[in-house]
């Protein structure tokens, strides 16, 4: 949560509700995976439970970023945002 | 009331299995954000309450739509036992008029008799088929099967009609499968354009 939020400057903030029911839907999905890392109980978080991409999940990501890039390109074809900074 | 406590009461929005599954985690990352942020302003609780109405109703309804897939493979599996019993009935009570017939045609009939044996002979017929396209499952099988099924109770009581010695359980099957399936048959329709709708 404190990800998403550092990396959409503040713009996107995630609650525990939206974060469980987005992980949720992508184990459904078989977009990520529970993964097999245990917590350390010398850390003291033994509730952390570690999710990781599935190479289903990454080739998806893949596919969404390419989409949202050419998306973009077409954008800035038609001025409508700024040109690419150098 | 602590700030936890309030929420653990504002997760009983979220669906029982949802609750079960992340709901310990969520009130573990609900402290992590009380530890960073001041739980008495309204900011902080208003993003908390729009977090729950935002995400709760959309995980109920996810639940209440699978729930109706599961009914719904339910019903598909209830139907193709019935369409199974149905045929195997029918059949049987063909093969049994079939016998009957040939025993009495050894002396003289009556023609009313003759009659209802042919009936009940045609209604298990019709019967027959709307347990084939029951057990088929095909949408376009649906229109033919409750026409078969309502020829075949109209045949029935035609046949009881002309031979009231009719026994109770040509009775069951010549009476009460046909409306059973029917019933079936029309409820089942009206759920699908419900949820279709």
């Amino acid at each position: 949560m404190k990800g998403v939020a550092a990396r959409s400057a503040g713009t996107v903030r995630l609650g525990p509700g939206t974060l469980y029911g987005a992980l949720k839907r992508l184990l459904e999905a078989g977009l990520v995976g529970e993964g097999r890392e245990r917590a350390d109980p010398e850390r003291g978080d033994e509730r952390r439970r570690y999710y990781r991409l599935t190479p289903l999940g990454l080739s998806v990501a893949r596919a969404e970023a390419r989409r949202l890039d050419a998306m973009v390109r077409a954008a800035r074809r038609k001025k409508l945002i700024g040109v690419r900074p150098a | 009331m602590t700030a936890e406590r309030i929420y653990r009461l504002l997760l009983r929005a979220y669906p029982p299995d949802f609750r079960a599954e992340y709901g310990r985690d969520m009130e573990l990352l609900f402290r992590d954000q009380c530890q960073e942020s001041d739980v008495r302003t309204l900011g902080f609780w208003a993003r908390v309450f729009w977090d729950v109405a935002r995400s709760a109703p959309a995980l109920r309804i996810e639940a209440w739509r699978g729930r109706g897939r599961e009914n719904t493979q339910t019903v598909e599996v209830t139907m193709k036992i019935a369409g199974m019993l149905t045929v195997l009935l029918a059949a049987f009570v063909i093969v049994g008029a079939v016998g009957e017939w040939v025993a009495g045609s050894k002396g003289a009939m009556d023609g009313r008799y003759v009659l209802a044996v042919v009936l009940g002979v045609f209604a298990s017929v019709l019967l027959l088929g709307a347990g084939v396209a029951i057990l088929l499952g095909a949408r376009w099988g649906r229109q033919p099967a409750r026409l078969a099924l309502f020829a075949s109770l109209v045949s029935a009581v035609a046949a009881r009609l002309l031979f009231p010695w009719m026994s109770i359980f040509s009775q069951l099957v010549g009476f009460g499968l046909p409306v059973a399936l029917l019933i079936a048959l029309y409820w089942r329709s009206k759920t699908s354009t419900f949820r279709a709708a």
